[in-house]
């Protein structure tokens, strides 16, 4: 900071330093530049996709494509026919779940591989392993997992199963493996799932017999009936922490549940079952990357065989960029099949995108006039669909929860992506062909790898999947929404009072009044504002350190709350109860501890700390979005942009009417106060949920249940999200609300 | 009045450290690296006790870098259950460590009480006397003054126990508070003119953690000299007022000879008790460890340990960054060159600031725990705590707001980048140094603000003094 450095200020010296010089002018002008930024910033955010780079291979050791594929035709046979195979066993079987494992295991053990079942309930908080703001939770929750399936085991008895099969690497120590998944739902088998399970054992058998496997193959089969998350969640947990308490009796359940799911037809499964120690749980070395694969028949769009890839992780975080990179380039370069990143439908269509991107078109063609080689602007169209690759990522980052089976991986470090292959009805086995090479080639890139994912980025955001931007391009527009927040808390603390500049105003329109009255008028004006008083400044220290601790008791209650056993609505009713009356009493404390504390302040001091209640606001929005962007960043720009323009235009309504009512107003400061009113209005605890209401209420269906419920489910999936609007957002709304609220004294003293 | 929010403030405090106990906030806080270094960790601690049990050197494997006599103190109660593991959520050294922050904030107000009555005595000596000066002059005199409903002490006190750094440190599981508590009791020895308190507390701490060492130079000041005062040569101008005018002539002078005399007694006593101690500490110590000649390992394991930084797991310091990047060859030239940092800024310190050993002592420990080879946040309270004892003289301290916001990043967004380095796997080093840079910079902001406004003050006072005492009043400043 600027401001910072300044030396010692005196009284007596008539010219500051330079640099204190600056600080002045800065906070001369903060309105004009804090408006700048926020404009800038917005415009920055319009502008991520033309400043995307093209994606390149950051790590040599991957070699992308370097070897022949060995998947052949005789393979993708294998594929189709196992696939129908296991079709007309299905439909011979009632219990499919058994008959799908018996298959794959006497499959697998066919192959070589090691082969076990790994059987699971659905835990009591079903998705608690996503754990990601508290990274010490790991430990916390296996020993209560542990003792739950230790105190009733009759209760929590495994109810789920899913299969899995390693490959040895030949030539390796076993050090490390990539998983390969293949989900299935025994409730809802259909031929696609036989599809997905012939191809995964036919590409199994494949990588059971090459030679250059240098990390172990892992083929983790879950049993999604609970969803696929949970099941790959389950067996991770599993993996990396195994139950240490009730070894044995988890042992013998296991058994019991592999008797009562296999062995009901005769004697050979009962054989398979000692034979094979398929409830031993067994392991192959450190996870370096995961592969969620699903087959999917449909239509070819376009004439080209496509792949969806779904890459975000709980809280938005994205899997190596490099992976993402040979996926895509092995897809396009080697197999021509066309990656698409999944994005929701509609955002392409919006009319004020196409409007926007033929905006930049036209400026591009004025910029080119003066100097030709200079193009920067994408076409509209394009424009228009990078932009909506973008929102819908950031969309999927926001809600915070991951898009698939691969966000489990993320929890242990571990790069993972989900792949959804498209297989047209018509020309199967070629398409199966190419997906086979595809994935034997992803495989095989993986397993050169010689470390750990890191050469590329990590934080990053995908506008077309050869196109990304990086962390240092959109921390930009981050940073320029957020800059004016300090910039005008310490303007509202360290008040110039220069003669002629009008600095606790609202516009710096004003600073053009020449006449040595109004001059007069304004110093006076300022005086009355300025913060130098300590008892206002440890009033509004309370003040807000009073919200924020409310504020946090909101999201804990809430979390208490939904640990109940009520319908969801009567649990919304109930926190927002204990809501409103928590603030009450957070407001009650408040006044006696600064009641308590008045011991040197004047009545004029207190009625005007409105501007030391903000300049600490404003402070700490800061503070948190930052915070917030290390942790999820849309949900940080989202916040934002719409926190800093309440941050920056609340002022209290008393002091806008007079402004409105005083010589020195001008248009400019009328309207930016009369703004700020309303989006601080508009954001408040009641607006806002009243504004979402009136415009997506005929879309969604909102109502307490539902609101609740995706409230519980934000929190059980530690989506940053929740503490975003309950710590962040809610703090904030009600200190502006105070502000705008607040009284100011009477005019005439 | 005062005293109620003194009470109420103790209580909320012991309140909020043991609820925090309760909700097992030990073993998460515990982990962060903010807040327990390799010196002071309760763990390592309890791996030591577990060594000296089985009858080896609690240095063994490199686990324990503390005293033994902290161990002996301390160890007993680490090891409860069987087995080793720890039964109940409840640390029962935790209330060692609630007494510890108690004991400092007592300390701390009887140090403010002292520095308070003091500044009293030596402003009414200085300034005019309101009463009879012009009213401009009045307002200047009274603001310098200060009223307010809560004492000095009361406030340092207060804001000691209830600074959030103090209480994550105490429920922490680290040995910070007793060190800090030793580093205030010697202070308190050498303000009160207690020459074996004061003795035991420096030698005690310096022997805990080796860098209140540096006290000495305060502490020798505060024995010789007594509390912070305003400069000599003010009290010179002022008595050669006073004699020229005979009205106003005063028969105490400051620092008559018998005083003087007393003082360094004072010291000489200081030193011998010091020199007492240190005795006592290492016989102690090589008792508890079983020998004189395990003397030498745990001066290698502490002091050495501290020195060599060898262990370079990622802190809030400005070292660990840089040793896991230098050549081995040029290690030894650096750590001397880091080291160095903090013996070069003392003398000059002692130049400028020794009328106000208090101060003094505050500049010493903030810098300390700016470039110490392993600070936590443990020693950001306690030089915190001392501020608090300088408030009069912070009065007019500029940058307030940003620094209360930089320790709020620092304390928020550090966790979150060590979250993003370690255990997301998508940061690496650099996020989390670039916080150990904010803190270190918020830090020297801190002191290089309050020592200027310190100086400001100064100079203020000296242009008070030198204002007409009266309107009619024979000398004027101007003769000087």
């Amino acid at each position: 900071m600027a401001k910072s450095a300044t030396g010692e200020e005196r009284s007596v010296e008539p010219k500051p330093r330079p640099l204190v010089r600056l600080g002045r002018q800065l906070i001369l002008h903060v309105h004009i530049i804090s408006f700048f930024c926020y404009v800038a910033g917005v415009v920055a955010i319009l502008i991520l996709p033309m400043l995307a780079k093209n994606t390149y291979i950051s790590e040599n050791a991957l070699m992308p494509g370097s070897g022949n594929a060995a998947f052949s035709n005789s393979d993708t046979l294998l594929a189709r026919s196992s696939a129908e195979e296991l079709e007309r066993l299905v439909s011979q079987n009632v219990n499919v779940q058994r008959a799908v494992s018996k298959w794959l295991i006497e499959e697998m053990t066919a192959t070589g591989a090691d082969c076990y079942v790994h059987p699971f309930s659905l835990p009591a908080s079903a998705l608690s392993s996503t754990r990601f703001p508290t990274s010490s939770g790991h430990f916390k929750w296996n020993t209560s997992n542990a003792s739950v399936t230790g105190g009733d085991l009759e209760e929590q008895a495994p109810s789920a199963m899913s299969v899995v099969g390693i490959i040895r690497a030949p030539q390796a120590e076993g050090n490390e493996a990539v998983v390969l998944v293949t989900p299935y739902d025994p409730d809802d088998f259909w031929h696609e799932s036989a599809l997905t399970l012939g191809m995964g054992l036919a590409l199994f058998s494949r990588l059971s017999q090459a030679l250059w496997l240098a990390r172990d193959i892992v083929w983790l089969v879950p049993d999604s009936k609970y969803g696929v998350y949970p099941a790959v969640a389950n067996w991770l947990e599993e993996y990396h922490h195994p139950p240490i308490n009730h070894i044995s009796s988890h042992q013998d359940m296991k058994l019991e549940l592999l008797r009562k799911t296999l062995s009901e037809d005769g004697e050979s499964s009962q054989q398979l079952i000692d034979s094979q120690t398929l409830g031993d749980f067994k392991r192959a070395g450190t996870i370096a990357t995961g592969l969620v694969y699903e087959l999917k028949s449909g239509l070819r769009q376009g004439g080209v065989d496509t792949i969806t890839v779904w890459a975000e992780g709980p809280n938005g975080q994205m899997p190596n960029l490099d992976f993402i990179n040979v996926v895509n380039s092995i897809a396009v370069y080697r197999e021509s099949l066309q990656l698409r990143l999944e994005t929701i439908p509609g955002i392409k269509s919006w009319t004020w995108l196409k409007t926007v991107g033929m905006v930049f078109e036209e400026i591009n063609k004025l910029t080119r006039v003066i100097t030709p080689s200079w193009s920067f602007a994408l076409p509209a169209a394009t424009y228009a669909e990078n932009m909506a690759t973008l929102f819908s990522s950031m969309f999927f980052q926001i809600i915070g929860l991951p898009t698939g089976a691969h966000g489990a991986f993320r929890d242990y470090q571990i790069d993972a992506i989900t792949l959804q292959f498209i297989i047209p009805t018509q020309g199967q086995d070629y398409v199966l062909a190419k997906v086979g090479r595809h994935l034997e080639g992803v495989i095989r890139s993986v397993n050169n790898l010689l470390e750990k994912w890191h050469q590329s980025f990590f934080l990053y955001f995908l506008s077309a999947l050869n196109k990304y931007i990086s962390v240092g391009v959109y921390m930009i527009p981050f940073g320029l929404l957020v800059l004016s927040l300090p910039l005008q808390a310490a303007a509202l603390c360290y008040p110039v009072k220069e003669a002629g500049s009008a600095t606790t105003d609202v516009s710096t329109q004003s600073s053009k009044i020449n006449s040595t009255k109004q001059r007069a008028k304004k110093q006076r004006l300022e005086r009355k504002s300025g913060a130098d008083d300590s008892g206002s400044w440890l009033e509004a220290l309370v003040l807000v350190g009073a919200v924020q601790l409310w504020a946090f008791f909101a999201a804990l209650a809430l979390f208490l709350i939904s640990g109940t056993k009520t319908t969801a609505e009567f649990k919304l009713r109930c926190w927002l109860g204990v809501v409103a009356l928590s603030l009450l009493v957070a407001f009650t404390v408040q006044k006696f501890l600064t009641g308590s504390m008045h011991y040197k302040r004047s009545t004029q001091a207190h009625t005007q700390s409105w501007t030391v209640v903000k300049a600490v606001t404003l402070g700490i929005t800061a503070i948190d979005l930052a915070v917030m962007s290390t942790i999820n960043f849309p949900v940080s720009l989202i916040g934002a942009l719409t926190l800093v323009p309440m941050c920056l235009g609340v002022f209290p309504i008393q002091h806008s009417w007079r402004y409105a009512h005083s010589d020195v107003k001008s248009v400019v400061g009328i309207a930016a106060s009369a703004v700020g009113t309303v989006w601080t209005l508009a954001m408040s605890p009641i607006g806002l949920p009243l504004l979402i209401w009136s415009f997506y209420g005929h879309l969604l269906d909102i109502n307490s249940e539902n609101v609740w419920n995706f409230a519980e489910s934000l929190l059980q999936w530690r989506s940053a999200l929740l503490p975003h609007i309950l710590v962040i957002h809610l703090p904030c709304a009600v200190l502006c609300l105070y502000i705008l609220l607040s009284r100011l004294p009477s005019q005439r003293q | 009045m005062g005293k109620l929010m003194v009470w109420v403030g103790v209580a909320v405090a012991v309140t909020v450290r043991f609820v925090f106990a309760a909700m097992g906030a030990q073993e998460r806080l515990g982990r962060r690296v903010e807040i327990v270094t390799p010196v002071t960790s309760l763990k390592r601690l309890a791996e030591g006790q577990w060594f000296k049990q089985l009858g080896l050197s609690p240095y063994a494997g490199s686990a324990y870098h503390g005293s033994p006599l902290l161990l002996a103190l301390l160890g007993p109660m680490t090891t409860v259950g069987t087995g080793g593991q720890t039964s109940s959520r409840f640390h029962s050294s935790l209330i060692v460590f609630v007494i510890a922050d108690l004991l400092g904030a007592l300390l701390l107000l009887k140090m403010g009480n002292l520095v308070e009555s003091a500044n009293v005595y030596y402003l009414g000596k200085l300034l005019p006397d309101s009463k009879k000066s012009k009213p401009s002059v009045k307002t200047q005199v009274n603001d310098i003054r200060g009223h307010g409903k809560l004492g000095l002490g009361e406030v340092a006190a207060l804001l000691y126990l209830v600074n959030p750094f103090t209480v994550a440190v105490c429920v922490g599981g680290t040995t910070s508070p007793v060190e800090n508590v030793l580093v205030l009791l010697a202070l308190y020895g050498a303000l009160k003119g207690n020459s074996p308190l004061a003795a035991f507390g420096w030698a005690m701490s310096t022997h805990l953690s080796m860098y209140p060492a540096v006290l000495l130079i305060p502490i020798s000041i505060l024995m010789v000299a007594g509390p912070d005062k305003p400069q000599r040569k003010l009290f010179d101008h002022v008595n050669k007022i006073k004699t020229s005018n005979p009205k106003l002539k005063e028969k105490k002078m400051v620092g008559t000879t018998s005083t003087v005399q007393l003082q360094w007694a004072r010291y000489r006593d200081f030193l011998l008790f010091s020199a007492l101690w240190w005795i006592a500490i290492l016989g102690l110590s090589a008792a508890a460890l079983g020998g004189y000649e395990h003397l030498k390992e745990m001066l290698i394991e502490t002091y050495g340990f501290i020195l060599h930084v060898e262990d370079l797991s990622p802190n809030l310091g400005l070292f660990w960054y840089f040793f896991t990047e230098v050549f081995t060859h040029f290690r030894d030239f650096f750590i001397m060159v880091f080291h160095a940092n903090i013996l070069f800024v003392l003398v000059p310190l002692t130049i400028r600031l020794h009328h106000r050993p208090l101060f003094l002592a505050y500049v010493m420990v903030a810098i300390t725990t700016m470039l110490k080879s392993y600070p936590s946040i443990g020693d950001a309270a306690i030089s915190l705590g001392l501020l608090g004892l300088c408030t009069p003289e912070l009065a007019d301290f500029r940058f307030s707001f940003f620094v209360l916001n930089g320790y709020l990043v620092v304390a928020i967004l550090s966790p979150s980048m060590y979250n993003l380095w370690i255990w997301r796997g998508t940061g690496n080093a650099n996020f989390y140094f670039a916080m150990s840079l904010v803190y270190a910079c918020v830090q020297s902001i801190l002191i290089v603000e309050s020592v200027g406004t310190v100086i400001r003050y100064d100079r203020n006072l000296d242009r008070l003094s030198k204002l007409p005492v009266q309107v009619d009043s024979g000398a004027q400043p101007k003769e000087d």
